[in-house]
């Protein structure tokens, strides 16, 4: 038995990966909607488009002629108005209309069809700091470096979940690994962790860890000192956690070998329905209203210095 | 037939992530039933062996994973299955040569194998989601294996091998869709949408016999053989991947998706041996 496992790593040796275009069906044009809303001061925008076939690598492009508006509990109603960037409600001084505790409904009226889905605006606890840790130069980096961590507490009460962002020098962290959503302060619903700090692993996520330009296989520092962390916390509502988390899993796949262990193929959810239950077109994507806190925090020479001292003083 | 266990393979690949699962309360053992009718005649003084046969098998019982089914180290993976019916038919041709300087083998096999479960593969059907027939895991249309060796002299001989196996069916996205910034992967409701690429293979090998023993009153006997695997080099695929890559993509820039193929042995392979009696 030890033989043939020894055999097969050997082949591996021999084995070589190629890309290849197997033949698809026609794309499945599935509406796509995409409205995320949140409550800081800006134009809200939600994006309708169309799914492409999965070889077609280009930037959605949005469906004209759609009637998009969302409505609350007492009947108001939000229109949003077609740009080119999208259905947009609202400017740069626009005071967000969602109020927290309150339930909105999404409505999108297009080529005759009713989608609808609704959200529920939960609570968001601020970002309490963001601190740095100093880490010596390992065998993965070249350098020295620091690795950033937020502070956030979550709130009493089993199943408030969140949606964790990073901008490093206002770029946005945009990996689908980096995707940091978290269900009470840990993982998921299983894990128990109520009204606590937000565990570790999900404070480290918003550090992003890519190759060095050189090519040596090193590490580019997360964080070096001028560097900026900008974090946001979006809570989101339970339905958009298992969406995101799913998201994970079907977009996080290790290539090559890695492939066998992957889990097979399967549509991600979706809170959007077509009012005519009956009809066979259904829309993929996802609606939801948060409330955002954010902190934005410098990796100034001397947050540098003491995180150094720190860890210099332990030795 | 009966079969009290089970087998649940995640078929991205030729040889895929196998699971076994015994039969429980919640899976019923498979049971199967075959027939086969065949006509076998031997021509020309038994220099020609020929036969042909069809089957039809009904199967009950047959497992398979749901949509979304977490099938690694799962506690329960009971939740994630669902049961049918199955069904495998085909013909299976042979043909052979038994004496002469050049004598082999062909066999071929045209076979159809599928799956009906109701939860699985419903295509549009969202209120009843009555299952369709879908190829399994199994589905080979065509497997043609030719043997032929050939007698040059009394010493040395060639002999070849080709294979030809249809690819198996596997469960891969048709469609991409976008959620801010982040692509994800859509799906028809079919199962077995793209085919793994067929595998071919040609191996040829030339034996010399009584290389150095067995020549001028020596006794014992030894051979040389010199083959090559995979004469024309053909990349056989072994598991195929549809993914996007773990790059970070520039924010506004379409991101990248496609499939790529991993082959094992993706080359000519050329041995030689030597065999010696005493």
């Amino acid at each position: 038995m030890k033989k043939i496992f020894i055999l097969l790593i050997a082949f591996t040796f021999f084995a070589c990966e190629n890309i290849i275009y197997p033949e698809l069906e026609p794309s499945l044009d599935q509406y796509v909607v995409d409205a995320w809303l949140n409550d800081l001061t800006r134009s809200q925008k939600i994006f309708l488009s169309k799914s492409n076939n999965y070889f077609m690598s280009e930037l959605p492009k949005l469906l004209s002629g759609a009637e998009v508006y969302v409505t609350d509990e007492e009947g108001n109603r939000f229109d949003f108005e077609e740009t080119e960037e999208g259905y947009v409600w609202g400017d740069s001084l626009s005071i967000s209309f969602l109020q927290l505790g309150t339930s909105y409904q999404l409505n999108v009226s297009i080529d005759g069809i009713q989608f609808s889905g609704t959200s529920e605006m939960k609570p968001v606890s601020p970002v309490d700091s963001i601190t740095f840790k100093y880490q010596e130069e390992d065998f993965s980096t070249a350098e020295d470096y620091y690795l950033a961590e937020f502070v956030a507490t979550d709130f009493v009460g089993s199943g408030n979940t969140y949606w964790i962002k990073a901008w490093k020098n206002g770029v946005y962290l945009n990996k689908a690994s980096e995707i940091n959503i978290a269900y009470d302060a840990g993982f998921s619903a299983g894990g128990n962790i109520d009204g606590q700090v937000f565990i570790q692993p999900i404070q480290e996520l918003i550090n992003p860890f890519d190759p060095d330009e050189t090519g040596d296989e090193l590490t580019k520092p997360p964080y070096s000192i001028g560097d900026t962390v900008y974090v946001e916390i979006h809570s989101i509502s339970e339905s958009a956690f298992y969406f995101l988390n799913e998201v994970k899993i079907q977009t996080v796949r290790s290539g090559g070998f890695g492939a066998l262990f992957a889990p097979p193929f399967s549509n991600v959810s979706t809170n959007l329905m077509n009012e005519d239950v009956n009809s066979a077109i259904h829309p993929v994507g996802f609606f939801n209203v948060s409330s955002i806190s954010s902190l934005e925090q410098v990796l100034t020479p001397e947050i540098a210095q003491k995180a150094q001292e720190e860890v210099e003083n332990k030795n | 037939m009966n079969q009290f266990i089970h087998l649940i393979s995640n078929t991205a690949a030729a040889t895929p992530i196998d699971v076994w699962q015994p039969s429980t309360n919640n899976i019923k053992p498979q049971t199967g039933n075959q027939i086969a009718v065949g006509y076998f005649k031997n021509l020309q003084g038994n220099l020609l062996e020929t036969s042909a046969e069809v089957y039809y098998k009904w199967n009950k019982n047959q497992v398979d994973y749901i949509d979304g089914a977490d099938i690694l180290i799962n506690e329960f993976l009971e939740g994630d299955l669902l049961s049918g019916d199955g069904r495998a038919y085909g013909l299976e041709l042979y043909l052979r040569k038994t004496r002469g300087r050049f004598n082999g083998w062909i066999s071929y096999t045209l076979g159809k194998s599928e799956l009906k479960i109701d939860g699985v593969n419903y295509g549009t059907d969202m209120a009843e989601r009555k299952g369709q027939w879908y190829p399994n895991r199994f589905d080979q249309r065509h497997n043609l294996k030719i043997t032929s060796n050939y007698q040059i002299n009394d010493r040395i001989t060639l002999s070849g091998v080709f294979s030809y196996l249809s690819g198996t069916p596997t469960t891969f996205p048709n469609d991409r869709f976008s959620q801010q910034g982040y692509v994800i992967p859509l799906l028809k409701n079919e199962r077995g949408n793209v085919r793994i690429p067929d595998y071919h293979r040609l191996d040829v090998s030339i034996t010399w016999d009584n290389v150095y023993f067995g020549k001028k009153g020596r006794k014992n006997t030894d051979y040389f053989v010199f083959s090559v695997y995979n004469l024309y080099n053909r990349r056989n695929p072994f598991a195929i991947t549809f993914s996007q890559g773990s790059d970070r993509q520039p924010i506004n820039e379409p991101v990248k998706t496609m499939a790529s193929q991993i082959s094992i042995i993706g080359s000519f392979v050329p041995a030689f041996s030597y065999n010696f009696k005493f």
